[in-house]
């Protein structure tokens, strides 16, 4: 009795084996067999755009020629005066952060110096509030600086508007003269450097 | 079930559930659109085109400070007197302009007991034939196109005393066409006594400039 039920066990093994073996043929060998097919008479239309953000900014107009001399934050004259305006969406269910930037594209190393610095404000001319404030002591050409970061909430169609307000200089406190020959001058002088505004508007991760 | 295939599965389940964590890691980040963000700066030199003239070894006393007597009047050992000197200044135009150029002495040592040592400047050519400076009980008095004169008090060391601050012609953008400031020194003859015999003053003239706005 016992030996049947073995037998009947190994039989069924055997079955259920030949009937694996046949159903993935089945599968691999497909089109060689004829089956009856049915297809919906209605599609239902699913049609998806990748939603983004977007982030554009006006620096107020570029600068090819200005001199920077020891001066102090409100200079018109020998300070870098812009006003920068920014349109910030974000359409997508995600919370984001946009963060304004400047990318010194053109950058000595003699510039190097915490005696040049920026600041960003709420009105014309290093006036207003303060909104963020650097030196250009750590600066390395085509290492992007980020001034300032803005919160954008999720589902945000309307856009975020705002105006800052942005100081470059050469701060009158500096100090450092090398004589040269029978010339006083410092190795800041005559040197040229180009900042290019530039930005980012990231999902924030969770 | 056995431990190897406990292991198995436990590894096959981590790995999966890496896969999906993983393949959350995808957010969005866009540049910005930026129009007028090009901002090119160079910093200005500040340079003054210096010549501070020939040193001063001797000089003549008199009560009559023309320019003539101060550089020409023959000493006993057959030279003349020098006691003058000139100053010349410009500035390029790739400069930033100066809010003022000025002309110091620096007195070394001065063991003078009077004031008898006095100075007189002119921006550019001193008037001749007539005195450029008169002096009493101490005080100069500058003759018409003298910018600047006086007397050197006694007994000093060690400072600095300014002989003309000319706020005017560095004070533009600009090149500044070279520009000479004359120097007279000479001992007044109506203030100096025998107690200033063997006595001796040593110093420079020097210049500086600060940059304006």
């Amino acid at each position: 009795m016992k030996n049947n039920k073995k037998k009947d066990e190994n039989r069924n093994k055997v079955i259920i084996s030949i009937t694996i073996v046949a159903l993935i043929v089945a599968l691999v060998a497909g089109g060689t067999y004829a089956w009856w097919t049915w297809v919906s008479a209605n599609n239902t239309a699913v049609n998806i755009t990748v939603k983004g953000m977007t982030m554009t900014l006006d620096g107020g107009g570029n600068i090819t020629a200005q001199n920077l001399v020891p001066t102090s934050c409100t200079s018109t004259t020998y300070a870098v005066q812009r006003q920068i305006s920014y349109s910030l969406t974000n359409p997508t269910t995600i919370a984001s952060t946009a963060t304004i930037q400047l990318n010194p594209s053109t950058f000595p190393t003699q510039l190097k110096n915490s005696k040049l610095m920026w600041k960003l404000t709420t009105a014309a001319n290093c006036g207003g509030t303060q909104v963020a404030t650097g030196t250009f002591g750590s600066t390395t050409q085509g290492r992007v600086m980020d001034l300032t970061t803005i919160a954008v909430p999720a589902g945000t169609t309307t856009p975020i508007t705002g105006t800052y307000y942005l100081s470059i200089w050469l701060d009158s406190s500096y100090t450092g003269t090398t004589n040269v020959g029978g010339e006083v001058k410092d190795t800041i002088q005559d040197k040229s450097m180009t900042l290019q505004l530039t930005g980012t508007i990231a999902q924030n991760q969770s | 079930m056995d431990t190897k295939k406990l292991l198995g599965t436990i590894i096959g389940v981590l790995m999966f559930a890496l896969l999906i964590v993983g393949a959350t890691y995808a957010w969005l980040t866009l540049t910005a659109n930026v129009t007028n963000g090009n901002y090119t700066v160079k910093t200005k030199n500040f340079i003054i085109n210096y010549a501070g003239g020939t040193a001063i070894t001797d000089t003549v006393q008199t009560s009559n400070a023309t320019t003539a007597n101060i550089t020409s009047a023959s000493t006993a050992d057959g030279s003349t007197t020098d006691g003058w000197l000139a100053v010349t200044a410009s500035k390029t135009a790739a400069s930033a302009k100066a809010s003022d150029f000025t002309i110091k002495l620096h007195i070394n040592s001065n063991t003078l007991t009077t004031k008898a040592l006095t100075y007189a400047v002119c921006k550019g050519a001193c008037p001749t034939g007539v005195a450029l400076a008169t002096v009493s009980s101490g005080t100069a008095t500058c003759a018409t196109g003298v910018v600047a004169c006086n007397t050197i008090a006694a007994n000093q060391s060690n400072k600095d005393i300014v002989l003309y601050t000319d706020t005017q012609t560095f004070n533009v953008d600009g090149a500044v066409s070279s520009t000479t400031y004359n120097v007279y020194v000479w001992l007044d003859a109506g203030t100096i006594v025998a107690a200033d015999i063997g006595k001796a003053f040593s110093g420079y003239i020097h210049a500086s400039a600060t940059q304006g706005d």
